[in-house]
């Protein structure tokens, strides 16, 4: 009897509990992210201060939103990157976390398909103001027209600089900046500058960072386009060639950067880190890596300056990447709940300054105008940035472009295949790719 | 007089016998100490970096040694509040699916290798498929199945779906198949039903291939990858393998001094593990002297 | 012909009667009154050799069975496979069905755009996929690299580690050792060890004895083969245990008959040794074979498929299409295609196998 007693009230205590939740009208939100877990260093942390790393970052600017909103708590799922097996799965079980982030040249085949909730009402009605968005960031949550991704930064590839090596070659100027080059020729004459006073290579690259990202951003600067009207891919077109054949210059000469072969990512960034590089082309997401090891004082590099992807042609262009907050519930989900996530997003966004310390280019004029973002080291060296990244086409196969260039690119350098050979290749497979999404 | 030459030099064989065993025995161990320190060589030097702070990596890679030594990387790891939980909940997950699967592959093997039953042999080809289709292929469908059950983030995911191992059944009929049947048949004269058979016969004349299928089985499970980075999101059900690959996973950089704090701090009980059971794959009971 | 009866039935003595041959003496493995059966041929063979064909001979039941008892076997037979094959069907073989299934749609992996399209998958496949094609080639290659070496290797250590000498657990752990690293940390590793430049661990050391550096993993020629030596390293140990297990279960009667019979060391291991691991050696070279054909991970942390996609492996292609591209409809078509594969050299290799063997 008292057993049944206990049990009743266990049960109705519980019941109680379960009406008061629903009463208080508080909300659950499930975030799915990449950026790792660190919970044990920043679990409790809602103080920003002296906070470089992403991890570090996103968590304690978790906290600080659940602290400050009791009735929409924020449970974040931590996905392998770059996120997209955990939420392919969850997806496809009808069971999606309310929000996540994804790479802009990963959204159209999302939205293509239905499967992220359509934001550019919502995102107005929490107060998103779309045209404070610079004009190439606001592409990479775009889709036909419609935001179904809100743009937090700007992962472009750069020109990481060792000035002391500059300076050995006379190329840095009195105010202390290297003199950038602006032409094919400036380039290929400065890095023999460099390389007969110091040894060594003005702008090393590495792996994607010396295939698809560069031809890329030479195609921009040549004024290739990447699609057509139709929206379908186009590699195999006469800038295309002239980016690639260019590419194959650098990559061949000494000056410019050691042998595709003979270097991997991880030992590019070492070797640059080591003084053993002029310059290295790769991420912005490498810029408080190497001001952390100088300000430890253990590595070789002292006088690091940071410049936008080298602009050798006609038009500004940078290739970039930018990670997306998104909401993958569908066109028909509920409207409070998608309400609540973009007030999250929207928060996220306000306070992206803070993002920033890693070294992003940030996507919002008034976070690039504010004080605190200009008084972040280096942010004046590579301000152009903002103004020449430009996204892959807005289309389903943006994702697929990246890897299949890359490959090929990469065979044109290793000499496996021609330069045309290796464009039409990438052309054809990319066809292929488009076949299938009839 | 004939008899004492003889004997001196069945004597003096004997000994030459035994130098030239002593001697092929030193060979074979030079040759081993050669090979395992080069086999060594790539695990000495992940230890040497879990010891070692990643500026000093980032300077001097190749150092086998373990300078300037540093236990940071390992206080990064342990300071993790959840490694506990995880190692559990690793030791749980590799432990059931090891005892489950050691039981019914085993039971199903016997039958394959000893009992005859109709359509034996197709059942068997019908097995062996599950070998030949490679796991990313079907993990989507055993994702929504699970999905569909409620039983995502719960242990019975992260054990089920390695325990009907075609892997572990073939391996284990190829062994029974080899036991001689002369010990079966003589049990069953004895009146030993089948399942006496297998349980006093067959298990225990199979230690060495049990135990070599359970190490494998323990440290697949272990190590396991996709299946649980999609199966179990949540920390408190996650295995130490995700879970330290995601405390030790930034965007961009390897960070090689705590992967391999990590990897060690995950691998280490398994090398002491491996290194208790490993006597039982030698000196596995004699076949028949192990029936009484 | 000539029969022998085993006289006493005391475990580990048997004596046999009537002029029995010096080693059927030493037959340990005979423990009940039985008669054994030598044709006259045996009788002349080396001990080793005659017992090979000793278990050909008494394959065959000496006494005859009862229906019942047929049929009582028969429901033991099932009843033993039931709770495995229920767990199969649940957890494998539905997953493939349904696998079989999705390959005939076009078939996003979120579950979207779904379209029957009946065999196009596999027309395309077949018809003009040329990275179908290299994959295979890629695959076949690691295969034919990687998997002599895991055998060859992995019985060596077997048998020079079969010996009971003090210390020999620690051998045993050490080869066995790279076995426990999950594939993440081999990779990133492994892409140290054979890293391009003077950074690489191997380049250091071949520059320092004056031989040229090599790209390893960076050059076309020289990836596979490099992925291949990885792939020895990491998990030959599985092999040696395997083949340690075999050895324990060759009765050391066989190899002290042989030695009376005045065998030499390669005799024994010929005559005794490899037969003895028959079983074990087929296991051994059916799952290379499937797992040489299935790898993919390894490949994926050491390379990504490159250089220029030249060590890409089915499995990628097929994670490729069906993740990268959603392909999920064009993916399962491949590992269909791949299963069927895989599935007819294994009954070959299966069939090679159990030639002149009584089931």
């Amino acid at each position: 009897m008292r057993k049944f007693a206990t049990v009743t009230a266990v049960l109705l205590l519980v019941m109680c509990l379960g009406a008061s939740a629903v009463a208080q009208d508080s909300m659950t939100l499930t975030v799915m992210r990449i950026f790792g877990d660190c919970v044990d260093d920043y679990g409790d942390v809602t103080d920003l201060s002296g906070t470089t790393s992403e991890c570090g970052i996103i968590t304690t600017l978790t906290n600080i939103w659940n602290a400050e909103n009791p009735d929409v708590q924020v449970e974040t799922i931590v996905a392998d990157w770059p996120g997209t097996t955990q939420l392919n799965a969850a997806i496809a079980a009808g069971t999606p976390p309310d929000i996540a982030v994804l790479h802009g040249r990963r959204i159209p085949i999302y939205a293509s398909r239905g499967a992220l909730t359509p934001l550019s009402d919502v995102m107005e009605a929490v107060g998103i103001d779309a045209s404070d968005f610079t004009e190439g960031a606001a592409d990479y949550g775009i889709y036909r027209g419609e935001f179904y991704g809100v743009p937090f930064d700007l992962a472009a590839t750069i020109w990481h600089i060792n000035l002391d090596l500059w300076a050995e070659a006379g190329l840095v100027d009195d105010m202390g900046a290297p003199m950038l080059p602006a032409s094919p020729e400036d380039f290929v004459a400065a890095a023999e500058q460099v390389y007969e006073a110091t040894g060594k290579p003005i702008a090393e690259m590495a792996g994607q960072a010396g295939t698809v990202r560069p031809l890329t951003a030479f195609i921009f600067q040549l004024g290739g386009a990447l699609a057509d009207d139709a929206g379908n891919p186009t590699v195999d077109t006469p800038e295309a060639l002239e980016a690639l054949n260019h590419l194959l210059e650098l990559q061949a000469s000494a000056a410019i950067t050691r042998p595709y072969n003979e270097i991997n990512g991880a030992i590019a960034v070492e070797n640059f880190a080591n003084g053993e590089s002029a310059g290295l082309i790769d991420g912005t997401w490498r810029i408080n890596g190497f001001d952390r090891q100088i300000a430890e004082g253990d590595v070789a590099l002292q006088n690091y300056y940071v410049a936008d992807f080298p602009q050798l042609f006609d038009q500004p262009g940078t290739f970039a990447g930018s990670h997306n907050w998104l909401v993958p519930l569908g066109q028909n989900a509920d409207p409070a709940r998608v309400q609540a996530a973009v007030e999250f997003i929207k928060w996220l966004s306000d306070n992206s300054v803070v993002w920033a310390r890693v070294g992003h280019g940030m996507t919002r004029s008034s976070v690039i105008a504010s004080e605190e973002f200009q008084n972040l080291p280096h942010r004046s060296e590579y301000a152009s940035m903002s103004s020449n990244v430009r996204s892959v086409p807005r289309e389903v196969w943006g994702n697929a472009f990246w890897a299949i260039v890359h490959e090929e690119v990469e065979a044109a350098i290793l000499g496996i295949k021609t330069p045309e050979v290796a464009l039409a290749d990438a052309q054809a497979r990319l066809d292929d790719f488009i076949l299938f999404q009839s | 007089m004939e008899a004492v030459p003889s004997i001196e030099r069945l004597s003096s064989q004997q000994a030459l016998g035994q130098r030239q065993q002593t001697r092929r025995n030193v060979f074979i161990i030079a040759a081993m100490t050669f090979f395992a320190f080069v086999w060594l060589v790539p695990i000495v030097w992940t230890l040497a970096l879990s010891l070692r702070p990643e500026h000093s990596i980032t300077a001097n890679l190749t150092l086998l040694l373990p300078l300037p030594f540093t236990a940071e990387n390992y206080d990064f790891v342990f300071s993790s509040s959840r490694i506990p939980r995880w190692f559990v909940n690793s030791l749980i997950v590799a432990t059931l699916r090891t005892f489950f699967q050691l039981m019914i592959c085993s039971l199903a093997a016997y039958s394959f290798a000893r009992v005859k039953f109709p359509f034996r042999q197709y059942v068997f080809y019908f097995v062996l498929i599950g070998l030949m289709v490679p796991g990313q292929a079907t993990f989507i469908p055993v994702y929504l199945l699970f999905s569909n059950l409620k039983l995502l983030n719960s242990f019975p995911a992260l054990i089920l779906p390695g325990v009907a191992s075609p892997f572990a059944v073939f391996l284990l009929v190829q062994f029974f198949k080899g036991i001689p049947i002369e010990l079966e048949e003589a049990a069953r004269l004895d009146g030993a039903s089948r399942i006496g058979v297998y349980f006093r016969i067959f298990l225990p004349l199979s230690t060495p291939v049990l135990t070599a299928l359970a190490i494998f089985t323990f440290l697949g499970t272990w190590n396991e990858y996709l299946w649980p980075l999609v199966a179990a999101t949540d920390p408190e059900i996650m295995t130490i393998t995700i879970g330290l690959n995601n405390l030790t996973a930034t965007t961009y950089e390897a960070n090689y001094g705590q992967t391999m704090a990590a990897a060690w701090t995950a691998g280490l009980p398994i090398v002491v593990f491996f290194f208790i059971f490993q006597k039982r794959i030698i000196s596995g009971i004699q076949i028949s002297s192990g029936i009484k | 012909m000539s029969f022998y009866k085993v006289t006493k039935c005391a475990p580990n003595r048997k004596i046999l009667s009537h002029e029995a041959p010096e080693w059927l003496k030493c037959l340990r493995s005979v423990n009940r009154c039985n008669t054994i059966r030598l044709s006259d041929r045996q009788q002349d063979m080396r001990p080793a050799e005659a017992m090979a064909h000793l278990t050909i001979a008494r394959r065959k039941p000496s006494v005859p069975r009862l229906t019942k008892m047929e049929r009582q076997d028969a429901l033991v037979g099932f009843l033993f496979i039931a709770p495995f094959i229920i767990l199969y069907l649940i957890f494998s073989f539905l997953p493939i069905l349904q696998g079989f299934w999705i390959s005939l749609h076009n078939w996003d992996v979120i579950g979207t755009n779904i379209k029957f399209v009946g065999l196009r998958n596999y027309e395309i496949l077949f018809g003009k996929d040329k990275l179908f094609w290299s994959s295979l080639e890629h695959t076949l290659f690691f295969a034919v690299l990687a998997g002599p070496g895991l055998i060859i290797v992995g019985l060596s250590l077997a048998l020079m580690l079969n010996q009971r000498v003090r210390g020999i657990g620690i051998f045993r752990t050490i080869f066995y050792m790279p076995n426990i690293l999950s594939v993440t940390v081999v990779g990133l590793v492994f892409a140290r060890v054979f890293a391009p430049g003077e950074r690489g661990f191997v380049n250091a050391v071949l520059d320092s004895l004056g031989v040229s550096m090599g790209s390893w993993f960076l050059d076309e020629a020289s990836a596979m083969p490099t992925v291949a030596i990885t792939k020895v390293w990491w998990s030959v140990g599985f092999n040696m245990l395997i083949f340690l297990a075999g050895l324990q279960d060759i009765p050391q009667t066989l190899y002290d008959a042989a030695k009376v019979d005045g065998g030499g060391r390669w005799a024994l291991f010929r005559h005794v040794t490899l037969p003895g691991l028959r079983r074990p050696m087929l296991f051994v070279i059916v799952l290379q074979v499937i797992a040489s054909v299935q790898v993919f991970p390894l490949i994926d942390v050491l390379t990504g498929g490159g250089p220029a996609g030249s060590t890409r492996p089915l499995v990628m292609y097929l994670f490729e299409r069906s993740f990268d591209y959603w392909q999920l409809g064009y993916g399962s078509a491949i590992a269909f295609v791949l299963f069927i594969f895989l599935f007819s050299v294994s009954i070959l290799q299966l069939w090679f196998f159990s030639r002149g063997e009584g089931d």
